[in-house]
């Protein structure tokens, strides 16, 4: 039953591109535009304290303006909002202790059973094994080589219920056997416990912080840009959306504008010569 | 049933073969050996030199402590070795090699030479060796200190290894990995690698740091990502170091260096762990780039697992694996920064070219990066605000350096009409647009005016008794000037079609500061110098307004004396004594001022009584008064920069002083409805939109630059 692994994450990638194609392309990672090591810029999270907002480009960018640098920045409004969201889920559903995340979890209605193989088993009865799964959100009962699941990550089970219109049994069902047989599989390979959020989680958390963004084509008012901005630079990793993508770009630097022309100076001689 | 089979000892050199075939899996393994051995020899320096992937030739050239001449005997046999002596030695190895297996392994599979000088030795040394005994004794040779060794023809008594190992670019892509992490991890040794007769692949300084040598042997792409760590750890006795990119940087292979103990080797679960890190900040299926030297206690670690070695055990592996992925976790936190980005060195100049007109082809497909999501005639609900309270303000401006602390009460009256009238002709279909911007040009210039007036006295309490004084009051005179016409003709002509359609069809961003405006036209982002337009504007009003212009009334007439007294003491005038008396060039200002007034009054409608007072200036925009602060100023270049001798030069030249005082715009950070940036984008562009012909001097003066594009953008923001 196992098997159902890659056509979870096939599940996944196509709610995600379905919900994308409307506003945005997946597409292979480009470098940015021509390499010019003179006017290469980078900035920390400090350049928010002096960010203006300018306005809206096409309902899909906004610009703003960074007056100590000078600086001209364009942001994704999307993205942006993504990695907004992304860190307000994190904080919704885990409990973030210092190097320790758990996470919080649901109770099923009607428990579901999954058979395990004999290694799994073994490995079950192992205290760390138990132990981490407790800080993941799982509960269950052994039985035999069955292992009841009681209780999920609420990620997981608020992603299912809360989004999925048809058949959301069979689909939390294949989430959870995917999930803990992923688990399975790390523990195995790495022969030992990661302190990350697995892989699986995080793309379900990745996925409802995209789905619930701000899209491409949304209307922003001056206010919904400044609290965007705001939100943002509260974030831990503000320069990249859930997906790895950046959220801000600069777009040139304003001290490269051509200075002032300056008036000519007042002809007082002609005054005089009256 | 067949009868058991005798056991019988194998020959020694199949013994040896086997045993080397285990050791030198292929030419990287053989490569890897004799960098180690340099290594251990203290070399400084080491050349290696390839032919057909090692499988041809390898020449390893360093400038170690060399072999001595009696030791060349049996340097090559199994298991003789100068850095071992004992079994126990093994648990505190601090040198690469310990078993005395490379150069005899080598010997079995190659034809192996080497040729070397130790400090106390006059000349070098070179020999032959097959299958692990000298073959002749070394002879004397010229070389200089350090060893060289040449392995030639790998394989050829193993055929079916060779054929396996049939592609020799494959091979040396391994030969140059190996390389490429020995010169990162043992950076104050120099390497170079080439392939015969061509130049070197990779060559790192002697004396060279880890981030140069990344650098050069990965590009830059990476080292300018990296990100240094170094954590210790008491509990487990380990230190380790090394380079990680952050988050900014990612591809499509993981590369992992890891040494332990100084010893290139894998650790699958160090690697999974690590990638698992990463899989949480990278874009989807894309792995860091890191490098890492972990020094453990040499009594946990087991070098002796694997006959290539690049596999050991370490006690503690669990607990060590996940102190180090904690510590990568949280340096990945830290890395506050955004990646390096690149923006344009120079600023692009819009061309006639960049700026086409409405695109023909129908047909084409409409990407989402080229889509556009604004509509230039979507108007904003802020505006309609604006101006319904504008219409009941009166504004108080104060002179703020007269002494007389004269209030001067300006009432300007919009005249929504007017401007309705002028904007449905410009309400263009974008079909239609070219040709109706060529009539454009034309219709704009004689089109009927409607004067209107607002005296001081007039407060405009409510919209109705407006309306009514406005019909009463309507006269529009046509200029038929010949130098009007003519300066009119000018702006017409000088006037370029394609950019005129950008300013028609923009989408208003935002202001960055006054003189600075954010506007969007199709794909492209432009940077408008709103100063620079708004004074070309002006002057195309008072052209076109000649005669017709509404009026600025100050409730009590302001003395054009004072107000060039005040102009005169301003820095800016720049005047010295040697200019005169101050007061007499006051006089004389007003002099010519008054002298002028009735032309000034019937042709711009500014007028100044005989007494020299001013008490109206032309109203050219509506809902836009300018700056009083500038007034002094103003009425002081009037006399000075205008050139009343003939008719056309007085026109323009008074014409650009209006434009330039108007088209200032103070920076005052109200928090009122109508500050500046309310005027800007309710009051300035749209007139822009509405009336503006740019000049072709804007193609090279910067008052409109392209900062970027839709498609652009997209790919930065990697969304295709």
């Amino acid at each position: 039953m196992f098997d159902l692994k890659t056509d979870v994450n096939g599940v996944l990638d196509e709610l995600y591109s379905a919900k994308c194609k409307n506003y945005e392309m997946i597409c292979p990672i480009l470098l940015p535009l021509g390499i010019n090591q003179a006017s290469a810029i980078t900035f920390s999270k400090h350049i928010f304290n002096e960010i203006t907002v300018i306005g809206s480009v096409d309902k899909k960018f906004v610009v703003v303006y960074a007056k100590l640098k000078k600086l001209l920045i364009i942001i994704d409004q999307h993205a942006a909002h993504e990695r907004v969201r992304l860190e307000m889920l994190m904080n919704e559903y885990t409990h973030q202790e210092i190097e320790e995340v758990t996470f919080k979890q649901s109770k099923l209605k009607k428990t579901i059973p999954l058979k395990l193989s004999s290694d799994e088993v073994r490995c079950l009865s192992s205290k760390d094994v138990n132990n981490h799964f407790r800080k993941l959100g799982v509960s269950y009962n052994l039985q035999g080589n069955c292992m009841d699941i009681v209780a999920v990550p609420t990620c997981l089970y608020n992603n299912v219920f809360e989004n999925v219109d048809t058949e959301k049994d069979k689909l939390l069902k294949l989430f959870v056997s995917s999930f803990i047989k992923e688990e399975f599989d790390f523990l195995k390979n790495s022969r030992c416990f990661s302190k990350t959020i697995p892989n699986f989680l995080n793309k379900i958390i990745n996925h409802e912080a995209c789905r619930g963004a701000i899209k491409f084509g949304d209307v922003l008012t001056t206010e919904a840009c400044q609290n965007l901005v705001q939100s943002l630079s509260l974030c831990k990793l503000p320069f990249q959306c859930a997906h790895g993508r950046p959220t801000m770009v600069p777009l040139t630097n304003m001290r490269k504008m051509p200075p002032k022309v300056e008036r000519q100076k007042v002809n007082l001689k002609k005054l005089k010569a009256l | 049933m067949s009868e058991a089979p005798i056991i019988k000892k194998l020959e020694e050199t199949v013994i040896n073969r086997i045993a080397a075939g285990e050791v030198i899996q292929r030419p990287a393994n053989a490569l890897k050996e004799l960098i180690e051995n340099s290594l251990d020899a203290k070399s400084t320096n080491i050349q290696i030199t390839v032919k057909n992937g090692g499988l041809k030739y390898i020449q390893i050239q360093d400038n170690g402590v060399g072999i001595r001449k009696d030791d060349f005997s049996i340097v090559c046999e199994r298991f003789t070795t100068s850095k071992l002596q004992k079994f126990e030695d093994l648990s505190s190895i601090s040198t690469y090699g310990f078993r005395g297996e490379a150069l005899a392994s080598i010997s079995h599979v190659a034809h192996l030479t080497i040729q070397s000088k130790t400090a106390s030795e006059k000349c070098a040394y070179r020999a032959q060796f097959i299958d692990g005994k000298l073959n002749g004794p070394p002879k004397l040779i010229a070389g200089n200190q350090g060893t060289q060794i040449i392995v030639e023809d790998l394989f050829y008594n193993m055929n079916v290894r060779k054929r396996a190992l049939k592609s020799a670019s494959e091979e040396y892509q391994k030969i140059a990995d190996v390389v490429g992490k020995y010169a990162i991890h043992n950076a104050s040794v120099g390497f170079s690698l080439k392939k015969f007769g061509e130049n070197n692949d990779i060559r790192t300084p002697v004396g060279s740091n880890q981030t140069d040598n990344i650098r050069t042997i990965y590009g830059n792409s990476i080292a300018r990502e990296l990100t240094e760590f170094s954590l210790e750890d008491d509990k487990y006795k380990f230190k380790a170091n090394g380079q990680m990119t952050n988050v900014n940087y990612s591809t499509k292979r993981m590369n992992f260096l890891l040494f332990i103990n100084h010893r290139l080797v894998e650790c699958q679960s160090l690697k999974k762990s690590i990638d698992q890190v990463y899989t949480n900040y990278l874009p989807k299926n894309m792995h860091p780039f890191i490098y890492l030297s972990l020094k453990l206690d040499p009594k946990n670690v087991d070098v002796n697992v694997h006959p290539t070695k690049h596999e050991v055990h370490f006690l503690n592996e669990e607990q060590i694996v996940e102190i180090i992925t904690a510590a990568v976790e949280k340096k990945l936190l830290g890395c506050n920064n955004s990646r390096v980005y690149f923006t344009q060195a120079k600023l692009p100049i819009v061309t006639s070219n960049t700026i086409q007109s409405s695109p023909k082809e129908k047909s084409e497909k409409v990407y989402p990066k080229e889509l556009v999501r604004t509509d230039s005639s979507n108007q904003k609900l802020e505006k309609f605000f604006g101006a319904t309270t504008k219409k009941m303000e009166t504004m108080q401006i104060t002179d703020r350096n007269d002494d007389d602390n004269v209030d001067n009460k300006v009432v300007t009256n919009p005249e929504d009409k007017l401007f309705e009238e002028r904007n449905k002709q410009f309400l263009i279909d974008n079909e239609k647009f070219e040709s109706k911007l060529l009539n454009k040009t034309i219709e704009h210039s004689p089109s009927p005016k409607k004067k209107m007036k607002t005296d001081v006295g007039f407060n405009p309490v409510g919209g109705v008794v407006l309306s009514r004084t406005k019909e009463l009051e309507v006269t529009t005179v046509e200029c038929e000037l010949t130098s009007v016409l003519e300066l009119r003709k000018k702006i017409e002509g000088n006037c370029h079609p394609a950019m005129r359609e950008l300013f028609n069809q923009h989408v208003f961003v935002g202001c960055i500061d006054p003189s600075q405006a954010l506007i969007q036209h199709g794909t492209k982002l432009y940077m408008c110098n709103t100063q620079q337009i708004m004074e070309e504007l002006f002057y195309q009003f008072v052209m076109y307004n000649f005669q017709n212009f509404g009026i600025i009334s100050f409730s009590d007439p302001l003395s054009v004396k004072k107000l060039a007294l005040e102009a005169l003491k301003l820095p800016e005038t720049g005047w010295t004594p040697e200019d005169g008396d101050k007061n007499e060039l006051a006089e004389k200002v007003t002099e010519i001022l008054t002298e002028k007034g009735e032309m000034l009054k019937e042709y711009f409608t500014l007028e100044i009584d005989e007494n020299g007072d001013l008490k109206t200036l032309p109203l050219l925009l509506d809902k836009h008064v300018p700056e009083m602060t500038g007034l002094p100023m103003y009425l002081l270049r009037l006399a000075t920069e205008v050139n009343w001798e003939s008719e056309l030069e007085c026109f323009e030249t008074f014409a650009r002083e209006t434009a330039k005082y108007y088209s200032f715009i103070e920076e005052n950070d109200s928090d009122e409805k109508h500050n500046w940036k309310w005027l800007v984008e309710h009051v300035f562009y749209p007139a822009i939109k509405d009336f503006f012909l740019p000049p072709k001097s804007f193609i090279n003066n910067a008052a409109i630059v392209e900062l970027a594009n839709l498609p652009n953008l997209y790919k930065v923001f990697e969304r295709c």
